[in-house]
């Protein structure tokens, strides 16, 4: 019974359709080119330390501003070249990737936690908790998420746990608003009904028949949320408002390779481009995964 | 009612390409409408009316649902200086220039097929623009003339209002004034009044037929309500399929069908002057015209068909007078 | 329609509200007002004035009312930093700001809805394909990185335009392209899928069957119905065009509103912080109402309805 209601809901395709969309021979090369480059990606920032060929904090003066591999005066080691104080780009980007995406995924996490959460209380309760939260979506979703983050940088400074934080929240709202339909729609359907009249508690409809219908969803949103909230932070580690030395991400690696763009342009640019093929890559992967679920995000 | 035939289709065959195929939607289809004439092309749906009514338009276009659509056979139509013109042959800007002006359709749902941020008056008028070189001033005035033609009360200022703000009669009464603002000599009714309630359908069809009169169009009426054929139409021709199984004057195919597919959807009607009528639907339904079977297209459902011959072949047209019909079981 | 304007402005006037809120906890947080506000030591008595302004003796709504009170005295504080009134620290800064911020919408406009026009009537053809991927290059790639790329290429290597200030025309040139590039992407996009669906809909194949001409059918059937849709888009794009300039204005060094509030978060300024939030925030409620107003003229249903 559970399966065809489910099937009900839009978003949720029975489990063996799904198996039959996801297996890998029937996906389109692009696609599996881009999971192939999601993970070496993923590789790259949970092994970081052994990948890496160099330490990406090895001063050496001899070595500074060496251009990448195929250029005049490159040097063997340095494969993509090297910063100004002799670093090695490659490692360092390669930390960078596990700095910029670490802080995304959680911030991802979190800001998921607190949207569903948001908008299964929204969902259930009505009323007037429902127009309030209702109302600080709004909120959210009218003032520049840039801006919130700043303020908040302001006030509890930008330790790295507290970026993870203010980066999570400022997508929350578009979780909150999938999950909170979702709740509307199973609210009024008769087998919920019926569970309630055999006395189950709304916390248990809630993780019964809710949260399973919400899950891919809430997936694809996640991956389309991605690329949004990894952008954040890389906008403000370029400004300098985000990690803070010796950390380094992406985005600050781009922030610091800025003074050396006339002479040294590979110092900003490698970087810059590792942000883009990340981007491009979990793009392409959420928009794919929203066809292949079904998935309408319903506002 | 002279004997000039304004339209003349010849052995029409429109073929879709589908994602199963291609599925001939008309399967070799003639018929003449005269002027001042109404010509009710009758039928379930998928048998193939609208297709044909789009096809001499030439407004069936790929896309939704069909990859490709090829057309055959000649679609001759009598102009103003009683030339005649393969509509089928024309090239894109010359065919333009014809709808609207020689030949105009009007649709089933009016809400939709009216441009939401357009006044009325404004899309009348552009019928006429797009056809006679005058000032928009004349055009409007033109618009508002068609409004008060139509019975529309009050036109000049309703000239000004959306379509949104009006009934669903008025709508279609602004699609008639709409396609009739040039006078074309032929208009192409697709169920207009299927979307409407019974009164307000009566008044549509009273329209019609005084314009009709009034300009002298042949009528071509697409519809699946033998009710309303009986209250509109000179002549009927009845499609199954993709193709006419029958034509005759509306008098004779109500008095004596001879299809037996007519027969069919006659006793199928409830008959209001009858008590105690018993309504007999016919059994099994429309094939898909992908899957048509072979020789006479009705033969499975007919309870009156010739083992043998009607499965092997699909009969031509049989005359009867001013009549024709498709069966085996009215060869000579 | 009255009624819709008086609804939005309560919404609107929420909004800013709930901004407000976040100000006040926010300088809460981060220390005493006084110490805030006026940090480098006042006079006792000027201390005593402070907290009886801020009624600091009272309860937390009241101070709330207070505070509210306060800012619409004009009364924004000093910079901690700048030791000077927040509004002279601003002070010429808006217009900058303002003008970058049209040319890029106007920008970003001009170029998303053909582009996007363009995609949708040449479907499946090259010059749709090339047309979107274009759309997705400033979609898919962040502000900083467009910037420091077009000041590789123009401001370096071909030396055609300058990369800092904003002294002359020129000047404009590569900030308003790199803001109003994502803003092209997400136009363009939304109108080739609006175009598209209004091209299916049946109130163009009654155009055509009236013979009209296909290039008004284009314009004033086809793009008048997709442009309605577009414009709430617009709605939302403003925030992001926003973002987008608080990073603008600090690569290029462009003299203006976004600049100065970047400048003021790592150096914990929150008076000169304060002050932008709300000037940003106010700004995007008021266009938000302008682009609802705008759509409720353009469009007849919502017109008569209301």
């Amino acid at each position: 019974m559970n399966g065809a209601a489910s099937a009900a809901i839009e978003g949720t395709l029975p489990a063996h359709a799904l198996r039959r969309r996801l297996s890998f021979s029937r996906m389109p090369p692009s696609i599996k080119a881009c999971i192939i480059a999601a993970v070496m990606i993923a590789s790259a920032a949970l092994l970081a330390q052994w990948v890496a060929p160099h330490d990406p904090n090895a001063i050496s003066f001899a070595n500074k501003l060496k251009p990448p591999a195929g250029m005049d005066g490159h040097a063997a080691e340095f494969l993509l070249g090297t910063d100004q104080l002799g670093r090695d780009l490659l490692s360092r980007c390669i930390h960078g990737i596990k700095v910029s995406v670490g802080i995304a995924l959680l911030g991802l996490f979190i800001g998921c936690m607190i949207g569903t959460t948001l908008g299964l209380i929204s969902g259930m309760a009505g009323g007037f908790t429902d127009r309030a939260i209702m109302m600080l979506v709004d909120v959210f979703i009218t003032v520049p998420n840039l801006l919130i983050v700043m303020v908040g940088i302001a006030v509890f400074g930008n330790d790295t746990l507290v970026l993870v934080v203010l980066i999570g929240i400022a997508r929350w709202e578009s979780y909150a608003r999938v999950v909170r339909g979702q709740v509307l729609q199973v609210r009024e359907l008769p087998f919920v009904e019926a569970s309630r009249a055999l006395g189950a508690g709304s916390i248990w409809i809630a993780l019964r028949h809710i949260l399973p219908n919400i899950a891919s969803p809430l997936l694809v949103l996640m991956t389309l949320n991605f690329p949004s909230i990894l952008l954040l932070e890389s906008s403000l580690s370029f400004l300098g408002l985000g990690v803070q030395p010796p950390t380094a991400s992406l985005g600050s690696m781009v922030g610091d390779g800025r003074d050396h763009l006339i002479f040294a342009w590979w110092v900003a640019i490698v970087p810059a481009a590792a942000i883009v093929i990340i981007t491009f890559v979990v793009q392409m992967l959420g928009d794919w995964l929203r066809d292949v679920l079904d998935v309408r995000i319903n506002d | 009612m002279t004997e000039q035939p304004v339209i003349e289709v010849h052995d029409l065959r429109v073929s879709l390409g589908t994602d199963d195929g291609n599925i001939e939607a008309v399967a070799g289809i003639s018929f003449r409408v005269r002027e001042g004439e109404t010509l009710a092309l009758v039928g379930e749906s998928g048998a193939g009316k609208s297709v044909t009514s789009l096809a001499i338009m030439r407004l069936l276009q790929a896309g939704e649902g069909s990859k490709a659509v090829g057309i055959g056979g000649r679609i001759l139509f009598r102009d103003r200086d009683a030339g005649t013109i393969d509509l089928l042959g024309l090239q894109p800007e010359a065919m333009r220039r014809m709808r609207g002006h020689d030949l105009a359709m009007i649709f089933q749902e009016p809400m939709t097929c009216l441009n939401p941020v357009m006044c009325v008056g404004d899309q009348i008028a552009e019928a006429v623009l797009a056809h006679e070189k005058v000032s928009s001033r004349t055009a409007m005035t033109r618009a508002i003339d068609m409004l008060r033609l139509v019975g529309i009360p009050d036109p000049a200022s309703r000239s000004r209002v959306f379509p949104h703000e009006l009934s669903g009669g008025m709508r279609q009464r602004v699609m008639i004034a709409m396609a009739l603002a040039c006078q074309p000599r032929l208009l192409i009714a697709d169920e207009p009044t299927t979307a409407l309630d019974v009164t307000v359908q009566a008044q549509v069809l009273d329209l019609i037929r005084r314009l009709q009169r009034e300009f002298s169009m042949g009528v071509l009426f697409i519809t699946h309500d033998l009710g309303v054929v009986a209250q509109i139409a000179d002549r009927v021709a009845v499609m199954y399929a993709g193709r006419i199984v029958e034509e005759a004057p509306v008098e004779d195919l109500f008095a004596h069908p001879l299809h037996p597919y007519t027969r069919g959807l006659l006793a199928s009607v409830p008959d209001a002057t009858q008590a105690g009528n018993i309504v007999q639907p016919i059994p099994g339904s429309m094939p898909a015209l992908s899957h048509l079977p072979q020789g006479c297209s009705f033969q499975p459902r007919c309870h009156a068909a010739l083992a043998g011959r009607c499965e092997r072949e699909a009969p031509p047209a049989i005359a009867a007078g001013c009549r024709s019909v498709h069966c085996w079981l009215h060869a000579a | 329609m009255l009624r819709f304007i008086a609804w939005r402005l309560g919404r609107a006037t929420l909004t800013v509200m709930l901004v407000l809120v976040a100000c006040f906890t926010a300088i809460r947080m981060a220390g005493s007002p006084a110490e805030v506000l006026y940090p480098d030591g006042a006079p006792p008595e000027q201390i005593e004035q402070l907290e009886m302004q801020w009624g600091l003796d009272r309860s937390l709504p009241e101070q709330f009312a207070l505070y509210v009170a306060q800012l619409a005295r004009g009364e924004f504080g000093v910079s901690i930093i700048e030791r000077r009134p927040v509004t002279e620290v601003y002070g010429e800064k808006l217009g900058p700001s303002l003008r970058l911020a049209a040319l890029a919408l106007v920008i970003g406009i001009l170029c998303g809805i053909p582009l996007g026009a363009l995609a949708a009537l040449r479907r499946g053809t090259p010059v749709a394909r090339l047309a979107m991927s274009v759309a997705f290059m400033g979609y898919a790639v962040p502000h900083f990185i467009i910037a420091i790329v077009l000041i590789l290429i123009f401001g370096y290597h071909l030396n055609w335009l300058p990369s800092t200030g904003a002294e002359t025309a020129s000047h404009y040139i590569l900030p308003a392209v790199t803001l109003a590039l994502p803003l092209v992407a997400a136009i363009a996009r939304y109108m080739r899928s609006t175009m598209l669906d209004v091209m299916t809909l049946d109130f163009v194949r009654t155009a055509t069957a009236k013979g009209v001409v296909p290039t008004r059918i284009v314009c004033l059937h086809v793009i008048r119905n997709a442009l309605l849709p577009l414009i709430t888009v617009l709605g939302l794009e403003i925030a992001g065009l926003i973002n987008g300039s608080l990073i603008i204005e600090t690569v290029f060094s462009w003299p203006g509103l976004g600049k100065v509030l970047t400048g003021s978060v790592t150096r914990r300024d929150f008076p000169v912080l304060q002050f932008g939030v709300i000037v940003y925030a106010v700004a995007v409620v008021a266009i938000n109402i302008t682009v609802d107003l705008l759509y409720a003229v353009a469009d007849p249903r919502v017109r008569v309805r209301s």
